[in-house]
């Protein structure tokens, strides 16, 4: 699904990773973790091919990054930490336009059936800019909602979320997994989600991962 | 194609639901025109005879002053780069923004223009060249006013570097308008015109290139 071959990756004349090396299989969830200023949102921002690393390369389904173009929505679906949500539309209007960029065709009651799995149909008309982060936090990730691509990338999608809303997140990602997709995503903070596999990435220790716990993959 | 016109349709939704852009750009010249109506005196003639200068650059500093927000906004957001992992490519994105930014001062000026040339005594048919002066040089003057929005985005600690750096591409742009000799009942077809269409042609590919690659380069 998604393979990541020893990149070399500078930023701001600073070394992020060196020889990096990242395999997602189909079905599979990778959680990167790290403290914060680890290279975790430079990763996924090289994966989705917003960076380019100064070596090595970056191929989701056996295609090179730079060769996926304009059909990267149907690819992969990307949650960056920021909320990628304009503050003077309502909720409904920001997943709306959302919908029409991402050339998908789906009806109003669709979006209000959707809606109430994180429970924003009751702020579906109000503005952004009046949301708490929380409530920002899963307007983004409500986005995955509509998605039909198999891989999903996720950076920091816990940041804000209740109790409640991180049991809902849990299930979304093992029914995505169970539909066949692949899920890459970071935290600071270990959420302990069954059957994931972590990775820890590390700051000032020569930038090489150290792959720490696996779980079993046996109940899915 | 289909992109530049899906984005075109976001940028416009953006345009007429947040008015601030429209408000503001109109604003900040009505209200430097009647300063500088205020600060000439009220003898007609010489008022008449400074509209166009006058005219061109409050239109050139209100340019400069609403670009910013046209570009900060979706980068502040994070949907600048949800657009690029989407998949839209930089020179489309920058596209969208001219197109959409020229609609808007198009349509604020043919409003502006006609109020203000009445204050300054000057008549209906040389309000017309002056339209079409205006109409001629407004795409250089946003591609470029974009541009310094772009560059206002990397050089975050000193904006004045900004305005060295694009200020002057926007000089013979001002010189070749107002300098155009409407008075005289002979020239009216005016060399400068073909040589304000020519700039156009000249600074939007610039512009695009320039564009798509700080487009690119707010991601590090």
């Amino acid at each position: 699904m998604l393979e990541v071959n020893s990149i070399y990756l500078y930023r701001n004349k600073k070394q992020i990773f060196s020889d990096f090396s990242l395999f997602l299989k189909k079905k599979q969830i990778i959680l990167l973790i790290g403290e914060n200023g680890a290279g975790k949102s430079s990763l996924l921002d090289t994966i989705a091919g917003l960076i380019q690393p100064q070596s090595g390369s970056v191929k989701i389904e056996g295609r090179h990054i730079e060769e996926i173009g304009i059909s990267k929505k149907e690819t992969f679906t990307y949650i960056p930490h920021q909320s990628c949500l304009m503050e003077n539309f309502t909720v409904l209007e920001n997943l709306k336009i959302w919908i029409e960029l991402n050339s998908l065709k789906i009806r109003e009651e669709i979006i209000d059936q959707k809606l109430k799995i994180f429970k924003l149909k009751n702020i579906k008309d109000q503005l952004v800019r009046n949301l708490s982060h929380g409530q920002k936090k899963k307007v983004s990730l409500s986005k995955l909602l509509f998605s039909n691509s198999k891989l999903w990338l996720l950076d920091e999608p816990l940041n804000g979320l209740d109790q409640n809303s991180h049991n809902i997140f849990k299930k979304i990602l093992l029914r995505h997994q169970n539909n066949q997709g692949s899920i890459l995503f970071s935290s600071h903070i270990d959420p302990k989600i069954r059957l994931t596999k972590k990775i820890i990435l590390k700051k000032k220790i020569n930038k090489k991962f150290v792959e720490r716990s696996f779980n079993q993959w046996n109940k899915l | 194609m289909k992109n530049l016109l899906k984005l075109f349709s976001r940028e416009m939704k953006i345009l007429f639901f947040n008015t601030k852009n429209i408000l503001s750009y109109s604003t900040f010249f009505v209200v430097v025109f009647l300063l500088f109506a205020f600060s000439i005196g009220p003898e007609l003639k010489i008022l008449s005879s400074l509209y166009i200068p006058v005219l061109f650059m409050i239109i050139l500093f209100s340019l400069i002053l609403t670009s910013e927000t046209f570009i900060t906004d979706d980068f502040n957001n994070g949907c600048l780069k949800e657009l690029q992992f989407l998949g839209f490519s930089g020179e489309i994105i920058f596209l969208s923004k001219i197109l959409v930014m020229l609609t808007s001062i198009i349509l604020s000026n043919l409003f502006l223009i006609p109020l203000t040339s009445f204050f300054f005594g000057i008549e209906f048919s040389l309000m017309i060249d002056i339209t079409i002066l205006f109409i001629l040089s407004s795409p250089s003057l946003v591609c470029l006013s974009l541009l310094s929005a772009l560059f206002s985005l990397q050089i975050r600690k000193n904006k004045f570097i900004q305005f060295i750096i694009v200020m002057p591409f926007f000089i013979p742009i001002i010189i070749f308008a107002t300098s155009t000799n409407l008075y005289s009942i002979d020239d009216k077809n005016n060399i400068n015109y073909l040589i304000l269409f020519g700039f156009f042609l000249i600074t939007l590919p610039m512009s695009i290139i320039l564009g798509k690659l700080l487009i690119k380069e707010t991601n590090n």
